[in-house]
């Protein structure tokens, strides 16, 4: 078991090597340097300004300053925002950021799963029609049409709910709608891939056996057919997160919620360079972080994977 | 070998009849089991045999009750004295796994690749017999040194992947044989595995029918039938076409297929280019069965009458019967 | 044959077929907006300002904050996300196709590498690259989509090396190569052109999310830029827009969900008809 979880490791330091070397060539390769933005500078300071933030130098001495200073956690300081550094901004906006997508993730997992179990069991029946037309929509409207239109709804026609903000990161009112909205999509993935798991894992020989046992179905199910079933879905959430990630931008965005999906959006907009590597960078990490759990926790569920 | 016959018991363990299974398919009605009858006495070991989709399995899973949705059977299936088809399912299901159990053809698939091997033993006999986690693991245990698997203890813990063939299937018999079933249904126990564990599983049969099971083993391997059944029943698209004891029919086979089949086993002593060896043809399509005879395309005694009216199941001395107009009257061909 | 089996199989399902039509209707509605439309994508009605629907005036899903007329935007819209989302996809149709058939058709290490660096790149947040891109290169229409193209190409890599690698084994490549054809030739000749199927299905598959993509980013403003427009423009206008006049958000956000909705039965049904096995 060891062993595989130091291979998984050592496998996501490529990944993490791509990510941070494709940022920083992009970032420096480019045409136009951070501070042509139409600002008007005199050649000193334009080359006071590179010097400081080491721009003058040759390329490899800049990338190995940029690799050392992120193995501290440095991200740089923000080319916007003067008073802030990357990291400080990334740690404020962070522990928002996380409570809402990991809500989102729990609810589409719980959610999900429960839905295609449910369609899976009444295959063609119309509950199953209900499960597979209630993910399609959730896979063709996409979260900036769906948050706003429950914002319509919800909190501003029916007044149920608090139509946007954080509250005091304490008042769950303001959390139920965009986890909400940041799930939906998840939810609809989720069911569609445990309805189709779920049935395939029906129809797998060791089913029929277990019900030569004589076992119940509610037996059958839950622990024969479940861990078959649950395999495809957690290989999903690899790329869940990656969705989740990018739709935490777009809620953030739509609720005024103060998570680090917002400094992105503002950053990208304004062109702050260090603050939209730093960001892609720290999401990067996070999704090989969470690859990385899935790929351990697969192993752990598929006694076939790396077990001897 | 055990000649129980069924006078010699007032009531049969299993008692078969009239049993027709249909699929709905795309295609139309698949009659993959037509009007078959036969009973089983304890202790009794019954031979099916027939080519691939002559509904010899499908046989099994009626009994057993588990055909898919779109399976429609009908008639009788009284086992113990209780007919099983139309049972609710919280009944069938206290009967199988405890009083009659299977054994799958394929040990590869038929165990659940993310259970140990103790768990999936020891759900028996907790489900069935209400015992504790320990208590069922020693059962699992017990059940595992049954079929002779070498270190047994060490065997619970492991996956199937772990397992060979020989072994997989071994600890299919046991998870069969772990609560002591009355009847066991064995489909093509051996088919799946080498020569020399084949000869090694149907030892293992022979011993669980010598602990009092009665056992019906369905197969297309006649030397597994010489070999473990008192009786045999030749199955030929869903239909039974000759049944009789082993050494009756083996000696003296009268529906042409069984003959057929019985000339295909290869011998020692066979001339290469003797004509008879293999039957000619493919077994019929059961969608388009034609009238008559199923049989009657690749047979060679085939008449105008086989290809008009169907040969009734006709019994003749202790225990024999035969489905076919041309039968031979009890000469053994040569 | 194979290709009439194909086209009769996509004609006797009505979900495919309906997704076509519908595709084509919307194609024809963006390419026709123009001649379709009352009024003029960028004319302001003082007067009318965020007002609803009025069929007698010719304002079908009546207009923006700023007076601009939605029907016409909307159709307008349509014109520029297709066009993003089929340039995007012809982008990665060649990246994808030139990767994909020389990695298949190399094989062995060289084919192990390439396709290691795509499941690296496959584990991407790609959309952020996109985002880094258009802050690095600048935000313009042909920004957006070569940068999407350059990014989603991967699954049509993935597809099409499979592919190259089931053609590579074939009796017409062994008989060119034994008459001296150089690789190049070989790829380019006899490979590429063999690989249409697979590759049209992939492009329906794309195209949808090259447009989702694009969308995902006028929303946020990081995309195309006014006086252009799209849906994501608008959708993001109406948004902000919606309290008072939710048609603005509702019509062009229909427009997207019909046309995501269309390309997957599409895609779907045009998968289920030239790969029966699936």
């Amino acid at each position: 078991m060891l062993s595989v979880v130091i291979k998984r490791v050592v496998g996501a330091i490529p990944t993490l090597f791509v990510i941070i070397t494709l940022t920083f060539l992009m970032m420096r390769l480019t045409p136009g340097g951070p501070f042509d933005t139409g600002r008007v500078a005199s050649p000193e300071v334009q080359a006071n300004l590179l010097h400081a933030y080491h721009l003058d130098e040759p390329l490899y001495l800049q990338y190995f300053r940029y690799l050392k200073d992120l193995a501290q956690g440095d991200f740089g300081p923000s080319f916007t925002s003067k008073d802030f550094t990357v990291t400080q901004l990334i740690r404020q906006g962070f522990p928002v950021s996380l409570q809402l997508g990991l809500s989102a993730m729990a609810l589409a997992i719980v959610v999900g799963l429960a839905l295609g179990t449910f369609g899976a069991l009444r295959r063609n029946q119309v509950a199953d029609h209900v499960v597979i037309a209630f993910s399609l929509v959730g896979i063709i409207i996409p979260n900036f049409v769906m948050a706003p239109i429950l914002t319509l709804i919800f909190g501003v026609t029916l007044q149920w709910l608090p139509a946007g903000g954080w509250g005091n990161g304490h008042q769950l009112a303001y959390k139920i709608l965009p986890v909400i909205a940041l799930a939906l999509p998840r939810i609809s993935s989720i069911a569609r891939l445990s309805r189709s798991s779920m049935i395939e894992a029906m129809q797998m020989p060791f089913i029929r056996t277990a019900y030569a046992k004589g076992l119940p179905r509610r037996l059958v199910l839950l622990r024969h057919a479940s861990r078959a079933a649950i395999l495809p879905v957690v290989s999903y959430l690899g790329p869940a997160t990656a969705g989740i990630i990018t739709g935490s931008i777009i809620v953030e965005q739509v609720f005024s919620i103060p998570g680090i999906g917002r400094y992105f959006v503002d950053a990208a907009i304004n062109r702050d360079y260090t603050l939209v590597s730093g960001v892609v960078i720290f999401y990067g990490c996070i999704i090989v972080l969470f690859n990385l759990i899935v790929d351990i926790l697969y192993g752990v569920l598929d006694p076939r994977i790396g077990r001897r | 070998m055990s000649q129980s016959t069924p006078e010699n018991t007032s009531v049969p363990l299993l008692a078969v009849s009239q049993l027709s299974t249909r699929f709905r398919t795309p295609g139309g009605v698949v009659p993959a089991v037509d009007d078959i009858s036969f009973s089983l006495c304890s202790g009794e070991t019954l031979g099916i045999v027939g080519e691939s989709g002559s509904g010899k399995s499908q046989t099994l899973f009626s009994i057993m009750g588990l055909l898919p949705p779109t399976a429609e059977t009908s008639g009788s299936i009284r086992f113990e004295g209780k007919e099983l088809l139309g049972l609710p399912p919280a009944e069938l299901n206290k009967l199988r796994g405890e009083r009659l159990a299977l054994v799958f053809q394929d040990p590869m698939t038929a165990l659940n690749p993310y259970l140990t091997v103790e768990r999936q033993l020891s759900e028996v006999v907790q489900y069935h017999h209400g015992l504790s986690r320990p208590a069922a693991r020693a059962e699992a245990l017990t059940a595992l040194r049954r079929v002779h698997i070498p270190e047994a203890e060490r065997q619970l813990d492991r996956y199937p992947h772990q397992l060979s063939g020989g072994m997989r299937q071994r600890v299919v018999i046991a998870m069969a044989m772990i609560a002591n079933p009355s009847l066991l249904l064995a489909d093509e126990p051996t088919t799946a595995l080498d020569v020399t564990i084949q000869a090694e599983i149907l030892d293992l049969l022979a011993e669980q029918r010598e602990a009092g099971a009665a056992i019906v083993l369905v197969t297309h391997d006649l030397g597994v039938v010489a070999r473990l059944c008192d009786r045999v029943m030749v199955m030929y698209a869903g239909k039974v076409v000759e049944e009789g004891r082993t050494s009756d029919v083996f000696r003296n086979p009268r529906h042409p297929y069984t003959q057929g089949l019985l000339a295909a086993i290869p011998r020692l002593d066979d001339d290469i280019h003797d004509p008879r060896k293999a039957i000619d043809g493919q077994p019929p399509d059961l969608l388009e069965l034609p009238p008559g005879c199923a049989f009657a395309p690749r047979c060679p005694l085939a008449g105008p009458d086989c290809r008009v009216t169907a040969p009734v199941l006709v019994p003749h001395g202790e225990l024999g019967a035969v489905a076919c107009h041309h039968a031979n009257p009890g000469v053994r061909p040569s | 044959m194979a290709v009439d089996n194909g086209w009769r199989r996509l004609r006797r399902n009505p979900a495919a077929m309906g997704g076509l039509i519908v595709l084509g209707a919307i194609v024809f509605l963006a390419l026709l907006g123009p001649c379709i439309s009352p009024h003029a994508i960028d004319e302001v009605f003082w007067d009318r300002i965020s007002a609803p629907p009025d069929f007698d005036a010719g304002f079908f899903f009546g207009t923006d904050a700023n007076g601009r007329d939605l029907f016409a935007r909307t159709l307008e819209g349509a014109r520029v996300s297709l066009l993003v989302g089929v340039s995007a996809s012809v982008i990665s149709l060649f990246i994808g196709v030139t990767y994909g058939a020389t990695a298949g058709y190399l094989g062995g290490r060289i084919d192990n590498v390439m396709m290691r660096i795509v499941d690296i790149l496959y584990s991407l947040p790609f959309v952020f690259f996109v985002i880094l891109l258009t802050v690095y290169v600048g935000r313009s229409l042909s920004t957006i989509f070569v940068t999407i193209g350059a990014v989603i190409w991967l699954d049509m890599a993935r597809i099409v090396r499979g592919q190259t690698l089931t053609l590579k084994q074939r009796e017409f490549v062994e008989a060119a190569r034994s008459l001296g054809a150089t690789d190049f030739r070989i790829l380019t000749r006899h490979i590429i052109p063999n690989l249409w199927g697979p590759v049209i299905i992939s492009m329906l598959l794309v195209i949808p999310d090259a447009i989702l993509t694009e969308s995902f980013l006028s929303f946020l403003g990081l995309g195309v830029q006014e006086p252009n427009t799209s849906w994501g423009v608008l959708i993001g206008d109406g948004a902000q827009n919606m309290m008072g006049a939710p048609w603005s958000l509702l019509f062009p956000g229909a427009f997207l969900a019909v046309t995501l909705l269309a390309f997957n039965f599409a895609g779907d049904g045009l998968r289920d008809a030239l790969d029966p096995r699936s």
